[in-house]
């Protein structure tokens, strides 16, 4: 099989050495310079301890950098974790204690830099400007001999209460979903691609730097927190044919939209990460002339397991299982339930993870004896077509990113004013949002002032994503018989 | 007493951060202005503290700016 580095990318490059790979910030790479920056960056990394067997945290932003240090690592035989490259130094302590990597990469002055200094990890300051002095001056490695069952990409997701869990995704994988997840979007060489979706999560990782690449089409990388209106542009610029974003991007485009601006060039609109609001998906597509593409995948399954694409997409609906992907509902006991009943979502194919790493009390817990991963999602089946309903657990997304509900509420109660804190999902004008239910010590008054300061004092403590929007007061937390609080109740009932 | 663009403004204070609130064009897109979807659900749940109102979906894609936003609450608050 090989190092899927040099098959799906390196040894493909001879097609089309001079083609555009990669434009970020009014830059361009070409294939043939991103091919010797990654043999360079592999040589950089295993000079530095990271090499077969070992681990590279990367924290870099989406860029040429990322690019290159991620195939670079894998190429040398290292296992590559990217992580989100906008946390607060304390959650890059939490990744290295728990990934226990050899190298850290980020941007210099980076604060995962300065956790990795205080681990004790040896750390690598890289952007766009230090990488090709850096990828040249390094012996080129030669790419490891892989197996199918190599480990080549860590992602850290994380549960109710916010601890990272770690999921292995081996050099396998990618070859399947190359040629799967190939197969359903069908990118051409002459395509334009941009995913608002950060490579450091699945869904960025495998529209932006695996389909792109592999067909000789161009990938457009914006380092920035996404925007509506750099997003419309970049959009405009560059000539994008294939857009890939999350629901509240969409619905903000349309809303920093003039009508002046024709985005002529699109002929692929992807939304994914969340249910598309009925809304959204008319009003995109009266705005672009194009109907929306769907996808469901979790981290754990690595890229989308059900799909659907025009004219088969329906609003609110995911879509069928994208061969050989099996998905299934099941009852209680785990059985497949009949059409139209709603049940736990069960997904099998080639390139779900076979655990958590180190964590087999997690791992036990998300797969039936057949071996289908529980995804935490209610669904239900009808014609073979796959609805999401909701969560079996308290985890919800807000603006396309997972919040851990615990966290939050962890953060609020470190404030003198809160006495107990529930926080749960929410929605408003068909954007999810995060909200915080409280109960105030001494029988204060949540007035707006109050609201502002718990703001900012979960802002000083949270990733930008898990902020609480809006804060409710309650008299008393509704609690179930053993204590545990109804956040169901709350979400549905305020 | 119908409400003006500069009332909501006072409305979405804590909403929106005062470096974007204070430069808004009432009459051009706010998410073409610095608004984020974090910043539009913000104002939404400011909306309903103030004037009782639900912003819905199909609304969220249709209120582009302030100016729109100050006509819509009116005419809702008419309504009802």
């Amino acid at each position: 099989m090989g190092n899927c580095v040099s098959r799906l990318f390196l040894d493909l490059i001879p097609q089309w050495p001079d083609r555009l790979a990669a434009r970020c910030r009014d830059e361009s790479l070409s294939y043939a310079e991103l091919g010797r920056l990654v043999r360079g960056m592999g040589g950089v990394v295993r000079s530095l301890g990271a090499g077969p067997g070992s681990c590279v945290l990367l924290a870099s932003p989406d860029s040429f950098s990322f690019l290159a240090g991620f195939w670079g690592c894998i190429l040398g035989g290292a296992v590559a974790a990217p992580v989100n490259s906008r946390l607060p130094q304390d959650d890059y302590s939490v990744c290295i204690a728990e990934i226990r990597p050899s190298l850290v990469v980020a941007p210099p002055g980076h604060c995962a830099l300065e956790a990795a200094r205080e681990a004790g990890v040896a750390a690598l300051a890289l952007d766009d400007a230090s990488l090709p002095g850096l990828a040249e001056g390094a012996a080129p490695v030669s790419p490891f001999p892989s197996q199918a069952d190599d480990v080549a990409l860590l992602l850290v997701t994380s549960g109710t209460t916010g601890h990272p869990k770690v999921v292995p995704h081996t050099q396998a994988h990618f070859f399947a979903v190359a040629e799967h997840i190939g197969n359903f979007m069908g990118l051409r060489a002459d395509d334009v691609v941009l995913c608002s979706a950060k490579m450091s999560h699945a869904y960025g990782l495998f529209m932006s730097l695996l389909l792109p690449l592999q067909v000789g089409a161009t990938v457009v990388l914006d380092p920035d927190k996404p925007s509506a209106p750099r997003t419309l542009e970049l959009l405009v610029r560059e000539k994008v044919s294939v857009l890939a974003s999350v629901p509240a991007l969409f619905g903000l485009m349309l809303l920093a939209l003039e009508d002046t601006v024709r985005l002529d060039s699109l002929r692929l609109c992807m939304s994914s990460g969340e249910a598309l609001p009925e809304a959204v998906h008319a009003a995109w597509q009266e705005a672009t002339g194009l109907e929306m593409w769907s996808g469901y995948g979790a981290t754990e399954t690595m890229t989308f397991v059900i799909g659907s694409r025009p004219p088969e997409t329906q609003p609110g609906k995911a879509g069928r299982a994208i061969p050989p992907y099996e998905a299934v509902v099941l009852d209680a006991d785990n059985r497949p339930a009949p059409s139209g009943v709603p049940g736990h979502l069960g997904i099998r194919g080639p390139t779900v993870m076979t655990g958590y790493r180190n964590a087999p009390q997690w791992t036990r817990k998300v797969f039936t004896p057949d071996g289908f991963y529980l995804t935490g999602d209610m669904a239900v089946e009808e014609d073979g077509v796959f609805t999401i309903l909701g969560r079996m657990d308290d985890m919800f997304k807000a603006g396309g990113l997972w919040v851990s509900p615990v966290r939050v509420e962890n953060a609020l109660l470190s404030h003198e004013a809160v006495a107990q804190c529930a926080v749960t999902g929410g929605a408003a004008a068909g954007f999810s949002l995060v909200r915080a239910h409280v109960v105030l010590k001494d029988g204060r008054e949540l007035d707006d002032a109050l609201r502002a300061k718990l703001r900012e004092h979960a802002a000083a403590r949270l990733p930008e994503s898990m902020i609480p929007t809006d804060i409710v007061q309650l008299e008393a937390l509704p609690l179930t018989a053993s204590g545990k609080v109804k956040r169901y109740k709350l979400k549905h009932g305020a | 007493m119908s409400v003006t663009a500069a009332d909501l403004k006072k409305v979405f204070a804590k909403a929106v951060p005062a470096d974007v609130m204070a430069k808004i064009d009432p009459a051009q897109p706010m998410a073409a202005q610095g608004v984020d979807s974090l910043a539009i659900t913000a104002m939404a749940v400011a909306l309903q503290h103030a004037y009782g109102v639900t912003v819905t979906p199909e609304d969220g894609v249709r209120l582009k700016t302030l100016n729109d936003v100050a006509a819509w609450v009116n005419t809702v608050k008419a309504a009802s």
